[in-house]
C-alpha cells in the first residue's frame, strides 16, 4: 500500500477525502446539468440512519475495495425545482419524472465521487440508484461505522449528500491456507 | 442523408436531455431511437439501420460493456461508432471499454457543446 493510501484510509483522512469528493462532484453536477450553483457546508458524521424523514431519499450501493451506501436527500419542493431545471420542463409534484431525475442526479454525483475515491481506495463498483419518496419515514443502512454527510444550500432549501464506507469483512477464504488452520486451532482452544 | 442514432440509458431523464442536445447540435442527424438497456438496444439495432450508438455503462439487464461486446462481435455492426456516456472517468472500466473497442466516451455531467464536439468527427 502506498503511504498516501495509508493516510487516506485512516478515519480522519477518509472522512476528509469523502467530504471533498462530495463537495466537488455535487457542485459540478449542479452547475453543469441543473444550472444551479450550490455551496457545500461543513461536513459532519452521522450514524447508519439517514436524515430524511419527509421527502426524497435516493441511494446507491458501493462495493469493491470498500463497501457502503451513498445517498442524496431533499424535500419534495426542492426535488421538483431541481428536476424542472434538469429536464427544462415545469414539474410541480413528485411523479415518475422527478424520481427518475433525482435518481440520475444521484448517480452522477456518487459516480464522480466513486471515480475520485478510486485513486486512493482502489476499484469500486456502483449499483443502480433507488429513490424513495414519502412522509415520516426512516431509513437505515445495515453497515457498521459512520457516514460522512455534507449539507448543501440552494435558496431556502437544503439537501444532503452522504456516503458511508467501510472495508469489506474478511472471510476465511481471504486468508492463506496455513493461516486458516491457525485461526481454526485458536477457535478450538477458546 | 441524415444518420439515425440510438441512445441507450436506463434513465428517461438522461435520454430526454440527450435528445434535446442532439436536436440543438448542428449535425445531419435523422431519427434518434431510444432504449432503456442493452437488450432493448439490440432489438432496435436488429430492426433499424442505426449509424451510431451512445450508451450508458451502468444499466440493468444488459449493461453498456455487454452491449459494446455484442456490437463488436456482430459482422454487420462491428465498425459502428459506440460512444459511452458514463460517470466513470480514467478508471479501469473506461480502460476496459476502450480495449473492447469503444470509440469514445463522454463523462457525466456533460454540456450540449461537449456532445456536439464529440459527435462532430463521425459526421465529417
Amino acid at each position: 500500500m502506498m503511504p498516501s493510501q495509508e493516510h487516506a484510509t485512516g478515519a480522519v483522512g477518509l472522512r476528509a477525502l469523502i467530504a471533498d469528493a462530495i463537495r466537488q462532484s455535487t457542485g459540478e453536477v449542479f452547475s453543469t446539468m441543473v444550472g444551479l450553483e450550490v455551496e457545500g457546508g461543513k461536513e459532519y458524521t452521522g450514524g447508519a440512519g439517514f436524515g430524511a424523514t419527509d421527502g426524497l431519499l435516493a441511494f446507491i450501493g458501493l462495493a469493491g475495495s470498500f463497501m457502503g451506501t451513498g445517498t442524496v436527500s431533499c424535500n419534495a419542493r426542492l426535488a421538483c425545482r431541481i428536476s424542472s431545471q434538469f429536464l427544462m420542463t415545469e414539474l410541480e409534484a413528485v411523479d415518475s419524472e422527478v424520481l427518475d431525475a433525482v435518481g440520475e442526479i444521484t448517480n452522477m454525483i456518487l459516480g464522480n465521487v466513486k471515480s475520485a475515491l478510486e485513486n486512493e481506495l482502489g476499484p469500486l463498483c456502483l449499483s443502480v440508484p433507488t429513490v424513495v419518496y414519502g412522509k415520516n419515514f426512516e431509513a437505515r443502512a445495515l453497515q457498521n461505522g459512520e457516514c460522512v454527510v455534507v449539507p448543501f444550500a440552494s435558496g431556502e432549501d437544503r439537501f444532503e449528500v452522504s456516503l458511508g464506507l467501510r472495508r469489506p469483512m474478511l472471510r476465511a477464504n481471504d486468508f492463506p491456507i496455513e493461516e486458516r488452520f491457525v485461526l481454526a486451532s485458536a477457535r478450538r482452544r477458546r | 442523408m441524415n444518420a439515425d442514432l440510438l441512445i441507450v440509458d436506463d434513465s428517461v431523464a438522461i435520454r430526454k436531455i440527450l435528445q434535446r442536445a442532439l436536436r440543438q447540435a448542428q449535425l445531419p442527424i435523422g431519427k434518434v431511437f431510444e432504449a432503456g438497456d442493452g437488450q432493448e438496444a439490440m432489438d432496435v439495432l436488429r430492426n433499424h439501420a442505426v449509424r451510431l450508438v451512445m450508451t450508458d455503462i451502468n444499466m440493468p439487464n444488459m449493461n453498456g460493456l455487454q452491449l459494446l461486446s455484442e456490437i463488436r462481435a456482430n459482422q454487420d455492426w462491428r465498425d459502428m461508432p459506440v460512444i459511452l456516456i458514463t460517470t466513470e472517468s480514467g478508471t479501469g472500466t473506461v480502460e476496459e471499454a476502450v480495449q473492447m473497442g469503444a470509440s469514445a466516451y463522454i463523462r457525466k455531467p456533460f454540456t450540449p457543446d461537449q456532445i456536439q464536439a464529440k459527435l462532430q468527427r463521425y459526421f465529417e
